[in-house]
């Protein structure tokens, strides 16, 4: 897929996994992946940015019979920075294929 | 690749940042490493999956470019002062409290040694007068088991020793790393 779409979506999916419950970076990461094709990688950048940039949080919570993990929590501000990105992406998509599909009429 | 290679690529590429800042990207890998191998995954694996650790890096350095500006204009003079002021003060405050640790560690080092090296003598003692009873055979048994004794604490004494010269050569890296940061920082120099 074409590399610009990714970037320009992923801040959005990494925020919007994370909102459905605190997860550790390697679930976050493969669940990204299952669904967009990704060098993996990435998206530890991504959430480095999202801490300093306030959207998002980390604490460290026990694993079963392992060292603990860094689970990624979202803040009431990332929370907020989801919604907006969610209702601009449907309007923007809807208009995208509105242009697509019909020639913009 | 494998794990060991990827960080070290990544390290390397990270070179730039502080050294807080890199221990805390490492672990996130470190962590992703781990947690694939737990559910089965092979490094190489991984690695592939992860991407190449120079391009990751240039995410993270990317960043960081506004206060690769900032530096510009470096102030040497500054870093050198803050670094004599840092030693200053690691000098006066570490070098007593370190030269004693520094000879008690010498001095349990000599003890393990000299235990193993008793204690074998004393085994092989036992083990003779049983073989050849010239003294009291009734003595042989306890003395070899004493022996061996003095030999297993000595090894576990090495071993622990060992353990801790480890951990303790990682701290004061550590700790000379994190000064290093602090007399850069001061200057505004990068790494």
């Amino acid at each position: 897929m074409n590399i610009q779409f990714k970037k320009g979506v992923l801040d959005m999916c990494v925020l919007s996994v994370i909102a459905e419950g605190d997860c550790y970076g390697y679930e976050l990461v493969a669940r990204i992946s299952q669904n967009i094709e990704i060098a993996e990688g990435t998206i530890y950048p991504l959430l480095r940015k999202l801490q300093t940039e306030g959207y998002c949080e980390t604490y460290l919570a026990e694993s079963s019979g392992g060292p603990p993990r860094k689970y990624y929590c979202l803040t009431p501000a990332g929370r907020a920075v989801l919604n907006t990105l969610k209702e601009e992406w449907i309007h923007f998509s809807k208009n995208v294929d509105t242009i697509l599909f019909q020639g913009g009429k | 690749m494998d794990k060991a290679l990827f960080i070290t690529k990544l390290r390397d590429s990270l070179s730039g940042l502080t050294f807080k800042e890199i221990e805390d990207i490492v672990a996130d890998y470190e962590e992703h490493f781990r947690i694939g191998l737990e559910k089965g995954k092979s490094e190489a694996e991984i690695s592939v999956s992860l991407g190449s650790p120079e391009e990751i890096a240039l995410q993270y350095t990317g960043e960081k470019t506004d206060r690769a500006e900032s530096s510009k204009n470096p102030d040497k003079t500054k870093m050198w002062v803050v670094a004599a002021l840092l030693i200053a003060v690691n000098v006066t405050v570490f070098f007593t409290p370190l030269l004693t640790l520094f000879w008690v560690w010498f001095a349990l080092w000599a003890v393990s040694f000299a235990a193993v090296a008793v204690g074998f003598i004393i085994a092989v003692a036992g083990l003779i007068n049983v073989t050849i009873p010239i003294l009291n055979f009734l003595l042989a048994p306890f003395l070899t088991l004493f022996g061996t004794g003095t030999v297993s604490l000595g090894i576990g004494m090495i071993i622990v020793l060992g353990w801790l010269t480890k951990l303790a050569v990682k701290a004061i890296k550590w700790w000379v790393n994190f000064n290093i940061d602090i007399a850069r920082k001061a200057g505004g120099v990068n790494a």
